[in-house]
């Protein structure tokens, strides 16, 4: 066990900042200790995978908690997209404008038009702000445990000393939660040298997908593509060298972590792709495909059949009328005399 | 109208919209954005009564508020939201003549 200086977190700014977020440190700790007593009601062993488990459901609750926030900014970024025509001709309206009046009036139209058809780019600020410091506190409360266990802390809401002892102790795969990849024996390292390798294959596989599937595939050239590709990599290796020095309890946090926004990105980009990437023209396929079948429960034509059997009726129309277009006219226009 | 702290206040979110504000990208669902809004309303009410109208729109600036155009009403009233206030007015397309001249 790594314990042998004073809690770091506890010091500096960190400290100041992780005691505002107290409460919600609170609150992680009560969730985590009542999905453990609930497991050991179901006879799992109160020290082992039951605190594993508790972690992992932990994380679950924190991103369904979040889920919605994600939902709300998809919808609403799906709005704006349906606005774009109508933002343009706005735009276009006060094209080559510079005086401070018209530029004012731009922004009002604008911000009219949001507000009239509930779309809202901003919207999207809180969710990401809120984010942050939710997982600051999750790490937070994993790295203290030891600490707190060894009395070098306060008890830091469910968990007091015995608990947090308790929490110590679980062994998984041979590895203990505290441990780090350093402290541990060599069939500890391989263990934790599995998860950090699953923790980067998800975040890279994360970035891939969405590089390939929910990108327009034309704006790929240049600079920015070869900063993209970059990235790809960097964020990967960072891992490797953070996951050496976390101890076990983290790296299980984290490795669910990973897989929650995985599956949530993937989830994204299969229903809400960015317009002109190739998930969006999957989409489009399938929303097709959705809609034909639709039609052939309803006994109704398909697209297909709808459009042939227009183009027929045109071609027909074509051939008693011939090519002039005839003029619409209104219908209680007055007879000429 | 604007006394001392008025204008203090004034100047200090005039700092922020110079050094802060200005290195971030724009973010916010309103018109006015909520720092010139702070300011019209301290210019016009003065700093305890403008202050009170600039801390409510900030609270305004959450999800689940839809955002919009919000001017700084032309008759003081803390409920000038609601539609059943004297001070309520219906958003403005062109801004007033007092307005831009402030600004310009």
């Amino acid at each position: 066990m790594n314990t042998s200086g004073e809690f770091l977190l506890d010091t500096s700014f960190f400290g100041w900042l992780y005691k505002i977020l107290t409460p919600i440190e609170w609150l992680m700790t009560q969730v985590m200790n009542l999905f453990h007593e609930f497991l050991k009601l179901l006879g799992m062993s109160p020290v082992g995978f039951s605190w594993v488990l508790s972690i992992v459901f932990l994380v679950l609750v924190v991103h369904a908690c979040i889920f919605p926030l994600y939902y709300r900014q998809m919808k609403s970024m799906r709005k704006m997209q349906a606005l774009q025509p109508k933002m343009q001709h706005i735009q276009n309206k006060y094209k080559g404008k510079t005086d401070q009046a018209s530029k004012e009036a731009l922004s009002r139209e604008m911000m009219k038009l949001y507000q009239d058809n509930d779309a809202n780019p901003a919207g999207s600020c809180l969710p990401m702000l809120v984010q942050g410091p939710v997982f600051m506190c999750m790490f937070y409360v994993l790295s203290a445990i030891p600490y707190i266990a060894d009395g070098k802390r306060a008890a830091l809401g469910a968990f007091d000393q015995a608990t947090a002892a308790e929490f110590s102790q679980t062994e998984v795969f041979g590895v203990s939660v505290t441990n780090n990849f350093t402290t541990a024996d060599t069939g500890g390292k391989i263990v934790i040298g599995i998860f950090v390798a699953l923790m980067c294959a998800c975040m890279w596989f994360m970035q891939f997908n969405s590089m390939k599937r929910n990108m327009n595939q034309a704006s790929m050239v240049g600079q920015a593509a070869m900063m993209q590709k970059m990235m790809l990599w960097v964020f990967p290796i960072m891992y490797i060298f953070s996951g050496i020095a976390m101890p076990f309890a983290v790296l299980v946090y984290w490795l669910t972590n990973n897989i929650c926004n995985l599956g949530r990105s993937m989830w994204q980009i299969y229903n809400f792709p960015t317009p002109g990437s190739p998930a969006a023209a999957r989409k489009e396929i399938r929303d097709h495909n959705h809609e034909n079948a639709r039609r052939a429960r309803a006994g109704l034509p398909s697209l297909e059949e709808e459009a042939l059997q227009k183009a027929k009726e045109e071609a027909e129309r074509r051939e008693t009328q011939g090519y002039q277009r005839q003029q619409p006219q209104r219908k209680n226009r007055k007879k000429k005399k | 109208m604007t006394g001392k702290v008025g204008s203090a206040m004034v100047r200090g979110v005039r700092w922020y919209q110079r050094h802060i504000s200005a290195n971030t990208p724009p973010c916010c669902k309103y018109y006015p954005s909520c720092s010139n809004y702070a300011i019209q309303a301290v210019e016009r009410y003065g700093a305890f009564r403008g202050g009170l109208l600039a801390v409510l729109r900030l609270l305004r600036c959450r999800p689940w508020s839809r955002g919009g155009i919000d001017d700084v009403p032309q008759r003081y009233s803390l409920f000038y939201r609601f539609s059943w206030s004297k001070a309520h007015e219906e958003p403005r397309l062109t801004p007033l003549a007092s307005d831009t001249k402030e600004t310009a």
